[in-house]
Order: structure tokens, then sequence, then C-alpha cells
């Protein structure tokens, strides 16, 4: 016990580093026995704290026909415990019992190719339907955003990613503790209610964001070629088909396994004292078990690619072209080269803005883009196509330009511009409390919230001859995924 | 084990739990926390105002928190005040200042010395303003305000780079109707003011017409001290900071009159527009006649509006269509804020095309249930926390208060407009409610736009009570483009 105690303390620790920029960012981080991870940065210029709680999980876990199960949950959390949202949990529990029961059997029929028209599952369909009706009259609809908008909550909302899913609100510095309350009771005791309609929600989503979108659907579908074997390849929104047939009993399944202490870090940063903060994260979270069976993580990694991988498209959309390589997972000194080798082929005098915007009058836009990811990252450069543009034109320029600093290390003035772009985006970033909360979040999910301190000084270590090496090493057009998409009546 | 044992062991592991500090267990429901007061105020925008000696009225507030610079501006002219021949104008002469070069700098030079130092620069054109902002490390600080003062008063409009931007607007226009959300904004404005000069479009013929000597006289009789207001935060001295600013930022008296908006009416093209599009979703707005501000129903509206639509899942709207029906991922309804001319208020969803018409009946359901029988007083207690209580957020670092008190001044609010509005949201009451839900929401006023597929939404045009074939006058085009005579 008292050793526990001793442990408790010991975890709890300030760190304000000073890196290349001098900023220093005053953490307190700590780890509870159950495993939750917390941290706080105190900032007494505000009167408001980012309060965010984030698991790690999301589509990367998630086996064929179950995708986009962390994104239903994300909007399912809002659906109550068995305290919230409910009038009565005890006299809706049995209501749910036998929604739950016609659903089982309805996945059985489906399963057997029985189609919804057929007389025995609209039977069911509509059994289903007088039971929520029955059920409903317990549940006090939406209770949890409403007790957090009606307390000054801003920013209210959650998302997920391929392997996180973050519950967020904001909310004034004196009611923190409602942030404690609800999480906690979250993450102990979740009750899918309303589960159907929200599947259809979800379902709305999809379209919306995917399906009524033709540059999304083209993005969907080219990182899926991107990534022929590590899950990264599934949308986080999950295959229209998967959410169409999840259970109920799919979505306890993963909850169970992922959202639980030891697999979430909480993360505070506005006007709070973490001496403060700490025990009383400790009285709420504190009894919540580690999960039962020790989360398993993916051991899938991509193989290098064995060739050129080509998808094109043609929709109503602005044409583009985006060309794919694949670069190692984190943590890797080559990750940082690659952040800026990016900054030296973006912005408006960067080299592909230059050449195929201003100099050959091909394109309105062009961009790099250097992806920080657990397992196998992606550099991608693309390039926006005017009406009539050749894009084979303009892939041969991007070959051309990939090849040139493949020759020669950029000039001093290029890593001056890169390094002041760097540096600025990581002051920017700082200025925003939830952008910060994200940042702290994100690179403890990769390792440790501290090498978000230190990454200006990785940075700095990067020297204009390491970008010709970089280049070579990583992009082989030979074996990269290449994008086009094109408008209906392009040739 | 005994009964005994184990119920020590659930002592114990409660003891565990609470950290073994005689703290509380935490209550059972939150309803029950008990918190500590806010000690906390709405900032004052008076101390940060100066008024500096080119005239120029700005907010500057010093923030050392952070090596970072950031100003941003307010000019009083908009889209809605391009000539009609010249729509787009504005938005050009927007990418223009910022590409085009400068007295000083040409525009790869602007370009590079931009992207060297990490500067970020914009210039961009909005329906009632045109804004200006500048953000850089505390040591550009000089430099970035250089830059920005060079675009703002000394473009140089290079011919090449009016080109460049003229072709990069064509493409736009090219493209604007490829995904449906903007699709819905331009053919709802044209639905709602069907003869406004917020509803017309640029177009292939008016943005060619836009001449480089065009952009230099909009230039020249709208970038005026007078006509301009800033927000200016960061780590810097305040007052050497308003002086570097009227060093830079030249006292320019108009020749011309300052920027006059046109009028604009509320003036519907038809009871329900259909405009075509083969997608899997119809996108929908109801919308109805609202008022220009300031005007004393807006505060009950607001209300009226968070109960009905305006806040997420607790409003009316998110629980039955969302929550209860599964029918759309996004519903909400929106009192518009205009200072400018007639705003509307409206109810947007997006849902499937086979569900459209039994979403729109249920929204028609909701709107008349508000107006026939008001809200409730746990209703409208919770939407006024809802506005008030998030207060604290709008204001949170030095940037936030000068912007929105600039944007107030800008506005022609008064300046103790932010301290005084809980007092006003506070002293409403259901029976106002009521009244301003009869005074706006009269669903035989409302014009129904929708962007999907026609076969896909009439095929399933079957709700008890409702068809959206009936109702009438209705115009239906083939695609976005025939509602505005383009194609």
């Amino acid at each position: 016990m008292r050793t526990k105690r001793n442990m408790f303390v010991l975890l709890l620790f300030l760190f304000t580093a000073a890196n290349a920029y001098d900023i220093n960012v005053p953490v307190t981080y700590d780890t509870l026995p159950n495993g939750l991870r917390i941290i706080v940065v105190p900032d007494t210029n505000v009167a408001v704290v980012s309060c965010r709680l984030y698991y790690f999980v999301g589509s990367m876990y998630e086996q064929f026909s179950r995708t986009g199960l962390s994104h239903m949950y994300e909007h399912m959390m809002f659906k109550g415990t068995k305290r919230l949202n409910t009038k009565d949990y005890t006299k809706e529990l049995p209501w749910l019992n036998k929604i739950d029961s016609v659903d089982k059997i309805i996945f059985t029929l489906k399963s057997r190719g029985i189609p919804d028209t057929a007389a025995q599952r609209v039977k069911l369909a509509n059994q289903i339907v007088g039971f929520m009706e029955k059920e409903r009259e317990y549940v006090k609809k939406d209770e949890i955003w409403e007790l957090y908008m009606g307390n000054g909550g801003t920013h209210l909302n959650a998302w997920t990613a391929d392997d996180m899913t973050a519950y967020i609100v904001t909310l004034p510095k004196n009611k923190v503790e409602l942030f404690y309350w609800i999480e906690s009771d979250r993450m102990s005791n979740p009750v899918f209610r309303e589960f159907y309609s929200e599947r259809e929600v979800v379902l709305e989503e999809r379209r919306m964001r995917y399906e009524n979108q033709p540059a999304n659907r083209f993005y969907e579908h080219l990182n899926s070629l991107f990534y022929i074997a590590h899950p990264y390849r599934t949308p986080t929104i999950g295959w229209k088909s998967d959410i169409e047939n999840y259970t109920i009993q799919d979505l306890s399944n993963h909850v169970k396994q992922f959202y639980t202490p030891d697999n979430a870090v909480l993360v505070l940063v506005g006007n709070i004292d973490p001496k403060k903060a700490v025990p009383d994260i400790k009285r709420y979270f504190g009894a919540i078990p580690r999960a039962a069976v020790p989360k398993q993580e993916v051991v899938t990694r991509e193989p290098p690619p064995i060739g050129e991988t080509r998808l094109t498209v043609r929709d109503n959309a602005t044409p583009q072209i985006d060309i794919m390589f694949h670069t190692p997972g984190y943590d890797n000194d080559d990750l940082y080269k690659l952040d800026v080798l990016e900054s030296l082929l973006s912005g408006r005098s960067g080299r592909l803005y230059d050449r195929l915007v201003n100099r050959e009058d091909l394109c309105t836009g062009a961009d790099a883009s250097n992806s920080f990811r657990l397992h196998n990252g992606s550099f991608e450069i693309s390039a926006t196509l005017k009406k009539d543009t050749d894009p084979a034109k303009v892939e041969k320029i991007l070959r051309e330009e990939i090849a040139a600093l493949a020759a020669k290390p950029p000039s001093e003035r290029e890593m001056e511009r890169i390094k002041n772009s760097i540096r600025m985006s990581f002051v920017s970033n700082l200025r925003s409390l939830e952008g910060l909360s994200d940042r702290l979040a994100w690179f403890e999910r990769l390792g440790s919230w501290k090498s978000m301190l230190s990454y200006p000084d990785r940075i700095a270590a990067v020297k204009a001859s390491d970008v010709p090496a970089i280049v070579k090493k990583y992009f082989d057009f030979d074996k990269a995924t290449v994008g086009v998409l094109l408008q209906k009546e392009q040739k | 084990m005994n009964l005994k044992t184990s119920g020590l062991l659930i002592a114990f592991a409660a003891l565990l739990a609470a950290g073994f500090c005689g703290q509380a267990q935490p209550p059972s429901h939150p309803s029950k926390i008990t918190y500590p007061p806010l000690d906390w105020k709405v900032p004052l925008g008076a101390p940060y105002r100066q008024v500096l000696d080119n005239g120029i009225v700005a907010y500057i507030a010093e923030d050392r928190t952070l090596p970072h610079f950031q100003m941003s501006g307010i000019i009083r002219y908009g889209e809605i005040c391009d000539a009609p021949d010249k729509e787009g104008i504005s938005s050009l002469l927007a990418g223009c200042m910022r590409t085009g070069g400068t007295a000083s700098y040409n525009s790869d030079t602007l370009d590079a010395i931009i992207d060297l130092y990490a500067l970020h620069v914009s210039v961009s054109a909005s329906e009632t303003r045109m804004s200006f902002s500048c953000e850089c490390l505390s040591e550009y600080t000089d430099t970035c305000l250089y830059i920005l003062s060079q675009i703002l008063f000394h473009p140089s409009f290079e011919e090449k780079k009016v080109k460049k931007q003229t072709d990069e607007f064509l493409e736009s226009i090219a493209h604007r109707f490829d995904n449906p959300d903007p699709v819905l904004d331009a053919c709802y404005e044209k639905a709602m003011y069907k003869d406004g000069h917020n509803s017309l479009l640029p177009t292939m013929q008016t943005v060619k017409r836009i001449s480089r000597k065009d952009l230099v006289e909009l230039h020249k009789s709208i970038f005026k001290s007078e006509n301009m207001m800033l927000a200016v935060s960061g780590n810097f001295s305040a007052p050497a900071m308003a002086r570097k600013l009227t060093a830079l930022f030249p006292k320019n008296a108009t020749a011309n009159a300052p920027a006059s908006y046109p009028d604009i009416a509320v003036k519907p093209l038809a009871k329900c527009v259909f405009v075509n599009k083969p997608i899997s979703q119809s996108y929908v707005r109801l919308g109805l006649p609202l008022f220009k501000r300031p005007n004393d129903d807006y505060y009950a509206v607001q209300l009226l509006n968070t109960i009905l639509g305006g806040e997420g899942f607790t409003s009316r709207l998110g629980s039955k269509v969302r929550s209860d029906e599964g029918l759309a991922y996004v519903i909400y309804s929106s009192a518009g804020s205009n200072y400018v001319y007639p705003a509307t208020f409206f109810v947007e969803f997006h849902t499937k095309n086979e569900t459209a018409s039994r979403a729109i009946a249920l929204s028609f359901d909701e709107i008349r249930k508000i107006r026939e029988s008001g809200v409730s007083a746990e209703e409208l207690a919770h939407a006024k926390k809802v506005l008030i209580d998030g207060f604290p957020s709008m204001f949170r670092s030095p940037a936030d208060i000068v912007d929105n008190y600039a944007d107030n001044e800008f506005l022609k609010r008064p300046p103790d407009h932010f301290a005084a509005y809980p007092g006003k949201i506070n002293a409403l009451t259901t029976a106002d409610i009521i009244a301003v839900a009869k005074k706006y929401l009269d669903p035989a006023a409302i014009t129904v736009t929708v962007v999907g597929d026609s076969s896909a939404v009439f095929k399933a045009d079957t709700v008890a009570g409702f068809s959206l074939r009936s109702i009438k006058p209705a115009v239906n085009v083939s695609a976005p483009d025939s509602l505005f005579g383009l194609k």
C-alpha cells in the first residue's frame, strides 16, 4: 500500500525542457496504477481548460467485416451509460436485452442470405421498432451533451483516426470535475442504446463524406491501394457493407478490448493546477480496471512494394495527381529529414509550386506532405492541374524535381526558409489549448509526449547534405503509388 | 471466502479508489457536483482601443507568452458591392494584392521573402467585408508589417500575376458545383433572394471582363485608413506597435464616398426549388425571412434557434431527425445575423434521397410544434446557459479580445455589447420565445431548397400528410448552372 503511494509521487514530475527554439512547456505527467496516463499543462492566462480523453484505438485495430467500429463507438459514447441518458436503467435494461436478442436473430438470417424484404425479417424489424419505442420511454435524450453544453462546454465533440479516438470538450476552469465524472462513467458503464438509429446516422455520414465528395472518394481508394497489408488501408469510417452489418455484440467486444484506462491518456491544458487535478483524476478513474486481456498490438508491417501501383479516376472533380512513397514508421531519424524535404517542396516559393505554377503554368497548386505514423509512414507529392493540362507532363516534371533533389543539396537560403517554416508551425501549434492537447497525445501515442519538445532539436540536426541521400533512399518512382483524378471528359 | 471477508475487501477497494487521501466519493450524478464560483468577467475592449494618428482604429494587446505576432484587419466592402457586370472583382482584387507584387518588390521576390521568414500574409473577400491578416515569429514582426503595408497600400498588380489569378479564378468557377455543399449554398441564396445582389454568382464572363485597371481603381477607392479596423496582438510593446502602425499605414482621406452596401431584400423565387444533382443524398434547406440587425427580436430568435436546432443533439430537430429516426448526420437550424441586409432563418440537413421527403415533413412538424406550443422553462433555461456559459472560451487570449472587439466596432455595436449580452439573454421569458416563433416561423412562408437526385426523391415522396411535389409554386432545374441561367 505504502509502496504504491510512493510510486504515485515518484511518477508525478514536471518537465519544462528548453529546446532549440527556447520554448518551455510546463508538462506534468503521471500514470495511475491502472495504466491511465495523465498529462497536465497549466496556463493561468485563460479561464478555461481543454479536457480531452484519448483512447489508443482506431481503424488499424479493426478486423475485416468490422471496419469502422471505433468510429461507430465514437458516436455511441454519446448515447450514455447506466447512469446517464436514462431515467431508470433497471427498467430500461429488459427492453435493451429484447432488442439485442432480436438483433441476433436478424443477424443470423442476414448471414444466411435472407433479404430484408422477406416476411420473417420484416416481422423482426417491426418487433425491434416496437421494443425501441418501449425502451425510449426510459431514455433521457442526449443528457451527456446537455450536461456539457449547459455547463459552458465548447469544442464538444469526438474524433477517430487510424490509431486514436478522442472525446473532447473545453470547459470553464471551475467545471473540470464534470469531465472527470462523465468520462470515468463512460469508460466504466457504457450502454449501447439507440444503436440502430445511430448506425443509420453513420451511414449518412459516410454518404456525405465519401459518396458525394469525389475527391474524398478518390483519396479513400488511393490510400487502400497504397497500403496492401497494413490495416492503415482501412478507412476510419469503415466500409459501407460493414457498417450496415454491425451488431451490438461486435461493438461490445470491441469496447471491452480497447476502451480501458491502460489504453488511454487524459490531457488537460488550461487554467488547472496539476497538484489538484491528478488526485481528482485518481478519485474518479482510479478504480476502473485494466483490460481483462492486454491489448494485442498490430504486428503487420507493410512489405516493400514490388512495382508501381496506379489509380486513374474520372469524376466531377478538380483534376489532380498524387504520388505516394513508403517511409519508415516512428521513431526514425529519417522522418525528420523527410519533414525538411516536405518544407523544401511546399509553399509558394517551394520547388513544386515554383516550377508547376509559376514557371510552367500547368497547375494551380502543388504541395508535399510527410506523414509520421507508428508503423509505416507515407510521403506524398501532389499537384492540382489546370483544365487542359496533360497529367503525364506534370508527372514528368514531378520526377525531374525529385531527381534534382537527389543530385544536389538545397541551398543555405532554402534551409533557412525551411527551418523558419517549421519553427513557425511549432509556435503556432502551441497557441491553441486544444491543438497542444492533440499534439501531446499524438506524440504520447507514438512513444512519448516528450518527443513533442525534442522535435525542434531533431529538426535542427538535419543538414542540407542529408537531403540527396534521403531522396535516393525513399523516392523510387518505379515503386510508387500514383493516383490521377481527371475530369470526366478529360483524356 | 466468507461474506465478511468479501465485504472488507470491497471496502478496501473503495479506499484504494479514493486514493487514501480522505477524499469524498464522487457524487452519484453530475447534477450533484458542487462547483466553485468562476472568478472571471468579460474583458473590456476599451483598454486596448487606440485611434492612431493616421485615423485607423486599432485594438492592440501585448501577449508575451510566445515569440509570436499577429494582426488582422477589416475593410468595409464586400462581394455584394461588386458591380453587377463584374461579379468576382473583390475576390480577384484580394488574390492579386497578395500575389501581384508591390512598389518595393516584384511578385517573385515578395513570395520569396514571405516564405523565407515564414510569414503568413493573406487578403480575402467575403460577402460584406474584405479582410487581411499577417502572422509571424515575433523576431520578424517589422518585416511582416512592412510587407503587409506594401501589399495593402502599394500593390503593383503585375499583368502576368493578374492573368494567373484570373485563370485560377476561372478554374475554380468550373469546379464550384462539384460538391453538394456549395451548390446548396448558392441555390439557397437564389431561392431566398431572387433579385438580391448576394444571389449573383461570378461567371466566366464577368470575371473575364475585369481588367487590371478595374482592380487598381477598386483598390484605390476602398483601401483607406478610415475604412479600416485593426486587431493586433503578440510579443511587442503596445506603444511601440502603435507608432509602427502609424508610420507604415498612410493617412489617406478618400476622394470618394466610403463604400456603401446595396439594398437587398428577402424575395423567394418559389416555395420549392429543386436542383437535380445525381448524388446519393439530398441536401435540403427550409428557409424563412428574418431581419437585418440590430433588431430587438434577435436575442429571442437566437434562443428559439438554440432550442429548435441550433444546439446539436439536444435541440429538437437533432433529437427527432437524427437521434430518433437516424435520418441525417447533419441537421441543424440557423438564425442569420446580418448587419447589412435582412438575413434568413433556415433548417438544413443531408439525408439519403429516399428519405428526403420524410425528413422535410418531420422538420415542418417540429417548426409547427414550436410555433404552436412554444418552449418549456427547462428548455429555455438550458438554452440560456448554452449561450452565456461558453463566454470564457470566446475570450481566452489577448488575440481573442482584440479580434472580438474590432469586429464589434466594425459592426457598430456598443462597446458594452459583450458585457451586456448575458443580461439581455437572461431577461427573456418563454412568452418572448413563442412570440418570435409565431412572428418568424410561419410554415406557410417556408421555401424548401433541395439539391439531390430528383428521380430518387420523388419516387419516395409518399409521406403521410406531406408531399414535396405538392409544394407550389415550384422551380425544378436539371442542373445547378440552370438556376442561374448559365447553361
